[in-house]
């Protein structure tokens, strides 16, 4: 375990190297760690349009090719360096100042991945200006003004955009504003739709195959959960969603060792923040002690690897602290995070932290504004049971119980000891695991 | 990759921006990153033909392709229509632009045994066999007179819109559960592929029409490598201002199938006087065909009860081959993509100034063209008025992008790909046939030819030419007409 657990590190500190040098060879981008079994098509993207450029180097239709291709390869390997990558050639080619519409469609989705929210939506106010039907443009919006808790622009862009496109896309975003208003059946019948208007083009229909079995584990229906994620893996295997969310099926089950060897074969292909934390969660879990400190060990490397590429994840890195690497600077510090990201996320990151600081009654008026929307999320719903209850408010904490357990409360970011401590204090028991 | 990539440089990025599934999970996110630039190949028209039948003068042949640059391989999931899109083929006998006759097809998927993932348990010896786990079956309805989008929903919209005017409306649904023709994966999985399961799937129904769905041989042949490589046209490659050495036209849909909706109607059943017609230079005579793909319109919120409205939003639309693709710009498409051709006066102008001829004087030296100012109101207009299909000025229909089809010109036993270009009056501009070269043809028409006839077919205009002239693979000479799809195990490697 530790060999492997160096050589990891290892890998990802090579990383961190090549991005702090600014690599700007697209022809020897960085190294992916251990290659996904994922067809290539990002890689065929990228040679294509390197070859072309190769014979004239000023090609536009190249150059935004190539950084398509780069934040399409983003999502198979998990390295921020193609961000940086996709940054310098669209700085080419003007940038947020470009005035073609393509290229301001491709910064405002490299924005919105390195979660700079409010550059996001100025510039997808530029692309919709420019493509007043595209639901692409409209798409950037939605989602810069979901995460700027704008939520009734939202809504209205993703009206538009489902009225330009009734397809995976649009869909898919439908799915997330009735999810975040409450309604979990109407965003898993919107999400099943996205998966049937999405066949035929395996990561598309693979992805939001996996967020349908997201949202089918939150209602608490494991089986079907277990299913979709199958279905996922079969459109586009090695999907690392799809494999998090077998994962996530395990634990839920109650049987946290196995999910922690499932959760840690993800972390090798994509070591994304929130697969680590699950990975250390679930051997917490199930008692091992030591391969979970090993697991959160990566959680520092991941930090500074986002950070040297431009990605901002101040707020998971507060909610990580909070329960791991608590200290009272960090009140100040989620405070700043939220004022670049006052969403959801943002908010419920500030209750936390305020919550393990002994600060209740600040921490329930920050966790207000998230239970108003009405999200059945169960980090949410869990964090409002326990802040009502140090707020000394029995009857909000027990409501807040009320919801978390209609669906699944086995879940990274949930104790299961403090869960069971809370539904102690209520006179309350937790339910037993799914079959 | 679907009629997008069928473009002339700089909106080629358009497809990979199409390609580009989604920006994924970024680094620890609570919130969605669903896939933000998604294709929608399943609602992507990508070619209309519409021609008189060679072996029966009576009917008429309307192919919609759909999907387009489908790999042979590909499955397990192999590809299908999308049950949740609404097919039209629409034909005009008015000239004004608005549907007199609509064929709608929509498509079910059932899975025999979900339990496995093979599309196929075994080999499919035909249309019924047990063995095929993924079936797709098809309905058709066709609406008479109907104006607007979407038949069933007709008499809501003529309540909310005043213009849809309370005509005579006939809707009958001719056909349910027709099988889908399935995937040619191999000689295992499918022995005998034409005779079992291809034309198998051709249909007779009781009113004399004949349909057919399901994958074939993409027959639409054009080099898009080069034309995207700045407007290079190989053979011509010494001609443009980056030259290169000449070099033969490369097909970038050989190898390649689509998804086709065929349908074989007697002419009398579109005809505005319900006859075969004889005149040529008549306006009853003309008929114009365009292909659609709507969505269900979806309510972000609702109270508790249906969320969708039942509204059909249309997100693609094909009558003129490239219209689309190469004249309208790119902030208009989503727009066109969603108008009627009834509409189409708002897009007159990029029609008739339209960009690429601009490109094609600038890319290939002053000397070798002379091509027109614009706006080309005195050879392209006509062409959507119906110039190409027989009529002559004292008939002209209004503009419209639709593949306007002179029922009164007898299929060709001699058909020359140039159509009217080389004197063979029942080619594209008047219709399309399978192995029309619309390529060769709107390249000279954009640099330029008053009227659009033979004698505007000379040097240096006749040069132009992207090289490909043909399919690799022939057209059948029976209905449906497009080759037998490829099948998976044929795929020759490095396919693009």
């Amino acid at each position: 375990m530790a060999r492997h657990l160096s050589l990891k590190v290892l890998c990802l500190a090579a990383l961190c190297i090549a991005a702090a040098t600014g690599r700007s060879d697209a022809a020897s981008g960085p190294r992916a760690t251990p290659a996904s079994s994922a067809p290539a098509a990002s890689d065929r993207a990228i040679a294509d349009s390197q070859a072309r450029l190769a014979k004239n180097p000023a090609d536009p239709s190249a150059e935004k090719a190539l950084a398509a291709g780069f934040l399409q390869k983003v999502r198979e390997v998990a390295d921020p360096a193609y961000y940086t990558l996709a940054d310098k050639v669209l700085a080419k080619l003007g940038g947020v100042k470009s005035k073609d519409p393509e290229v301001l469609l491709l910064e405002g989705t490299l924005l919105l991945a390195r979660h700079q929210f409010s550059a996001a939506l100025r510039v997808g106010k530029l692309a919709a200006a420019a493509l007043p039907s595209n639901p692409s443009a409209q798409g950037i919006l939605v989602d810069a003004y979901n995460e700027l808790g704008r939520f009734d622009e939202s809504l209205v862009a993703t009206q538009r955009m489902a009225d330009q496109r009734p397809g995976l896309a649009a869909l898919s975003r439908v799915s997330y504003a009735r999810e975040i208003r409450g309604d979990s059946n109407g965003a898993i019948d919107a999400m099943q739709q996205a998966v049937i208007a999405g066949q035929g083009r395996g990561e598309n229909v693979a992805y939001v195959q996996t967020l349908l079995g997201d949202l089918l584990l939150k209602r608490g229906d494991v089986a079907e959960a277990s299913t979709t994620y199958a279905a996922a893996t079969r459109s586009f295997p090695g999907l690392a969603g799809a494999l998090a969310g077998e994962a996530s099926v395990l634990y839920a089950r109650g049987r946290p060792a196995e999910a922690a060897a499932r959760m840690a074969e993800v972390v090798a292909r994509q070591p994304l923040l929130q697969y680590v934390i699950a990975e250390g969660d679930y051997y917490a879990a199930a008692k091992m002690a030591a391969p979970s400190r090993d697991a959160y060990a990566l959680v520092d490397a991941i930090i500074a690897l986002s950070r040297a590429n431009g990605v901002d994840i101040d707020l998971e890195v507060a909610l990580y602290r909070a329960d791991h690497n608590l200290t009272p600077a960090l009140i100040a510090s989620t405070r700043r995070a939220l004022t670049a990201r006052p969403g959801l996320t943002g908010h419920d990151s500030l209750a936390w932290v305020l919550h393990r600081l002994g600060q209740d009654r600040e921490a329930k008026t920050e966790i207000a504004q998230v239970i108003a929307m009405g999200d059945r999320d169960p980090i949410y719903r869990f964090h409002a049971a326990a802040i009502a209850l140090g707020a000394g408010d029995r009857a909000l904490a027990s409501a807040q119980l009320d919801v978390l357990v209609q669906g699944n409360t086995r879940v990274a970011g949930i104790r299961p000891a403090e869960l069971a401590a809370l539904a102690t204090a209520l006179g309350r028991t937790v339910p037993p695991p799914a079959p | 990759m679907a009629k997008n990539s069928r473009v002339v440089a700089g909106i080629a990025v358009t497809a990979l921006l199409g390609g580009l599934a989604s920006i994924g999970p970024a680094f620890a996110s609570s919130h969605r990153e669903a896939p933000l630039i998604s294709q929608d190949p399943t609602a992507d028209n990508t070619d209309v033909y519409a021609f008189v039948d060679p072996l029966d003068p009576t009917k008429l042949n309307i192919i919609a392709n759909y999907i387009g640059l489908e790999d042979p391989a590909a499955g397990p999931n192999f590809v299908r229509f999308g049950d949740d899109v609404l097919y039209e083929i629409h034909i005009n006998n008015t000239g004004d632009a608005t549907d007199q006759v609509t064929y709608q097809i929509r498509f079910a998927t059932t899975v025999a045994n979900p339990n496995t993932f093979l599309y196929n348990t075994g080999p499919i010896g035909s249309l019924t066999s047990p063995n095929l786990n993924v079936r797709q079956t098809y309905s058709v309805r066709k609406i008479t007179n109907s104006r607007g989008k979407g038949g069933e929903f007709e008499s809501i919209q003529r309540e909310i819109d005043p213009q849809h005017a309370a005509g005579r409306s006939t809707d009958e649904i001719l056909a349910t559960n027709v099988p889908v023709a399935p995937a040619n994966i191999g000689p295992r999985s499918t022995p005998n592929y034409e005779n079992a399961l291809g034309k198998a799937a051709v249909v007779t129904l009781a009113n004399g029409d004949k349909v057919f769905a399901g994958p074939r041989k993409d027959a639409f042949f054009v080099d898009l490598g080069s034309i995207f490589d700045l407007l290079g046209l190989r053979p011509l490659n010494g001609a443009h201002i980056i030259p290169l050495p000449a070099a033969p036209g490369v097909n970038s849909l050989g190898g390649k199938n689509v998804h086709s909706i065929a349908l074989q109607i007697p002419i009398k059943s579109v005809t505005l006087n319900g006859n075969n017609p004889t005149v040529v230079d008549d306006a009853a005579s003309v008929i114009g065909v365009y292909a659609s793909a709507s969505r269900q319109q979806v309510r972000v919120l609702g109270n508790g009860g249906p969320q969708n409205s039942g509204r059909w939003v249309q997100v693609s639309r094909l009558g003129l081959p490239l219209v689309n693709e190469v004249l309208i710009p790119l902030g208009q498409k989503d727009a066109w993509n969603a108008s009627d051709p009834s509409n189409d006066g708002a897009f007159t102008q990029f029609i008739l100034n339209p960009e690429p001829a601009g490109l094609i004087k600038a890319l290939y030296a002053p000397a070798v063209m002379a091509v027109p100012a614009n706006p080309r109101t005195s050879d392209i207009l006509p062409i959507l008025q119906g110039a190409g299909a027989g009529l002559t000025p004292a008939h002209y229909l209004p503009p419209a992008d639709l593949l306007r089809v002179n029922l009164a010109v007898g299929s060709n036993p001699a058909p020359n790909r140039l159509g009217i270009l080389a004197g063979d009056s029942q080619g594209f501009p008047n219709g399309r046939r399978l192995n029309d070269d619309v390529v060769d043809i709107l390249v000279r028409v954009l640099a330029g030819g008053t009227p659009f006839t033979p004698a505007t077919n000379v040097f240096p205009n006749n040069a132009l030419t992207d090289g490909v002239d043909t399919s690799e693979i022939q057209p059948v000479s029976y209905f449906p007409y497009q080759a037998p799809p490829i099948a998976g195990y044929d795929q020759k490697s490095g396919a693009p």
